[in-house]
């Protein structure tokens, strides 16, 4: 009953055609992956032209009056389109890395979509009188520095809480310090925005982290 | 995040193993159901009793219950100095033969009964094991094949009530059914509480090791070592009494767990490509499945803990207002990533082998709470019994129980 001599088979050819199928499926996971990454890329894209094309318009509509601009806009399309467009933005960071190549490219335009959204907002709010907080927040991303990376984050965490309670009134725009287009380095330099996080509500300059209670309490106060 | 290290090969070995066990399956579908005997060997039960007054008359009663011709059958007691009433329940019967012993353990209570046994089949039954009225119908036909010299039917809880015994009745079905497919590549490493033996091999064997705490995994492995094939009997069942409390639960895997480990490390010779596809193949995938479990456990706690505490600090930062928010949860969070697209083909392996495995093993009655208790906790528990038995093996301490 015992068959010591038998020689014990090994399928080979199974674990060759598994092996192949299973890197297969590998394989077409990464390229599904790639292919869902892209898309979002191109999402945002898209959201992108959405927005500039609703700042344009805003933009020459207040230029054809000239003397009296209009109030006439629609604000929360705006500002939807630009927090959706920043969210995507953050998952993609989350997905496909901090530091992928082509999400930097991405995120340099819609800083400077976020930038021209804001300069927009900002005129329309001291032209027509709006009642909502504009803020600017300077952020870093490099961990080299741990302290500011955590108050960045920790930053970014408080105004996005405060976005969620006060969706109509409140909105911030996002920007890397270490952002090295014109555009961001200028307004850096106008506003003398030297370390982060940094924020500027309002047009007002705050260099220091600002705790959930102070951010609330210069809203409520309107400054 | 620190699992991602972990999580790639996991999916790789997952899928891969998926696939072989339904590539299996497909395979030998026709072969998944016994064929009807057509003789009746004299086969002997041998059952080891101690301190089993709760149970053995269940047991008794099932294989006097056999469906099998009287005199071809004969039952051996063997009382291992019970200090309950278990001898004197066991003499109440007449037609079974008792062996009263001192207490020695159960392999020597085994062997002692093997060496008494006049069948030419050996069944070795655990005192709180019942079979079903057609058992050694359908196991004694996979001895057609020479070859064969153990076999073994599905194990199920007996009468599961509360949901740890439901959570074992999924997992024994499972075990089961995978056994099953891997008896078919001669990988089966399994000869628990009731298996059926050839008798010329178990004397040849000279038995049970003694004083080995999973003997039964031992043995698996020794007919392994010697080429013996060990078959396996879906379609019939034996009921074993499984623990109902946890704390009863953790003692007996970590009996398990720490005994595998030491049959494994005693037969390492058997990681090798002379004992084919068992040497290759599923040996190799028991260790490997245990270490990616206690890598993967180890790192998602890790994890976990870090996320927790940055979730604690972040919620401070707003003074514990917290809101939800709905938008987070989008769709594009869930689908855009690698992770979870192999996440997803693994699941739907996982899902398919087990429906499969559900049909073959009648496991319908069981609810779906019961299923996902097995997946996300038991799955977890199991795996830190092997944790926990890999620090006493490493550490050279027999665990107590």
């Amino acid at each position: 009953m015992v068959n010591q001599k038998n020689k014990r088979k090994i399928s080979k050819s199974t674990y060759i055609a598994l092996f192949s199928y299973t890197t297969l499926i590998f394989i077409i996971g990464i390229f599904i992956g790639s292919w869902f990454s892209s898309n979002q890329l191109s999402k945002s894209r898209y959201e992108q032209e959405k927005i500039k094309v609703s700042l344009d318009g805003i933009n020459l509509k207040n230029e054809l009056i000239e003397k009296e601009k209009s109030c006439d806009f629609s604000k929360s399309k705006i500002w939807e389109d630009k927090v959706n467009l920043g969210r995507r933005v953050t998952i993609l960071e989350e997905r496909l890395g901090k530091d992928n190549p082509e999400l930097l490219i991405e995120k340099e335009t819609y800083q400077l979509v976020e930038l021209r959204t804001w300069l927009t907002l900002r005129d329309l709010k001291q032209t027509c009188n709006e009642n909502y907080t504009l803020v600017l927040f300077f952020y870093s991303n490099n961990k080299d520095d741990e302290l500011i990376y955590k108050e960045s984050q920790d930053q970014g965490f408080i105004l996005d809480e405060l976005y969620l309670r006060n969706k109509d009134t409140f909105i911030t725009f996002s920007f890397d310090i270490d952002n090295n287009n014109p555009a961001i380095t200028t307004l850096k330099d106008i506003f003398n925005i030297t370390k982060a996080p940094s924020l500027i509500i309002d047009s007002v300059v705050h260099d220091e982290f600002k705790s959930y209670s102070e951010l609330q309490s210069i809203i409520n106060n309107g400054q | 995040m620190l699992s991602d290290i972990i999580i790639y090969p996991a999916y790789y070995i997952g899928i891969f193993v998926g696939l072989f066990y339904l590539f299996m399956i497909i395979k030998n579908r026709k072969k998944l159901r016994s064929r009807p005997i057509k003789e009746f060997p004299f086969v002997s039960v041998v059952i080891p009793v101690y301190n089993k007054e709760s149970v053995i008359k269940h047991t008794v009663n099932s294989v006097l219950n056999l469906d099998y011709p009287k005199d071809k059958i004969e039952i051996i007691c063997i009382n291992d100095g019970s200090t309950d009433e278990s001898l004197r329940i066991l003499k109440e019967y007449k037609n079974i033969r008792i062996i009263d012993k001192k207490n020695e353990g159960k392999s020597i209570a085994l062997n002692q009964g093997i060496k008494f046994a006049k069948g030419k089949f050996i069944m070795c039954l655990d005192a709180d094991t019942i079979v079903q009225r057609d058992l050694l119908k359908k196991c004694l036909s996979y001895f057609n094949d020479k070859e064969v010299n153990i076999v073994i039917p599905t194990l199920k809880p007996y009468k599961p009530k509360n949901l740890l015994e439901k959570i074992q009745l999924v997992e024994y079905s499972i075990a089961s059914f995978t056994r099953k497919i891997t008896s078919f590549n001669s990988g089966l490493t399994a000869a628990p509480g009731c298996s059926i033996f050839r008798a010329e091999f178990l004397k040849k064997s000279k038995g049970f090791e003694q004083n080995n705490i999973t003997e039964d995994f031992e043995m698996a492995l020794r007919a392994q070592s010697k080429n013996v094939k060990i078959s396996m009997a879906l379609d019939t069942v034996a009921y074993t009494n499984v623990p109902k409390k946890f704390k009863d639960l953790y003692r007996q895997r970590i009996r398990w767990c720490y005994g595998n480990l030491y049959n494994l490390k005693k037969y390492k010779r058997l990681f090798n490509k002379k004992y084919g596809d068992l040497g290759v193949f599923f040996l190799p995938l028991i260790l490997i499945s245990i270490s990616l479990g206690i890598l993967g456990i180890t790192l998602a706690i890790i994890d976990i803990s870090t996320t927790l505490i940055q979730k604690i600090h972040f919620l401070s930062l707003i003074n514990f207002d917290y809101k939800i928010n709905l938008t987070s949860l989008s769709i594009i969070n869930f689908i855009i990533d690698l992770r979870i697209i192999l996440g997803l083909v693994a699941f739907s392996i996982a899902i398919t082998i087990f429906n499969i495995a559900k049909k073959y093993t009648n496991i319908k009655e069981v609810s779906l709470f019961t299923y996902l208790s097995y997946v996300f906790i038991y799955s977890m528990l199991l795996i830190g019994f092997w944790i926990i038995s890999a620090f006493y093996f490493i550490a050279g301490k027999q665990p107590k129980w």
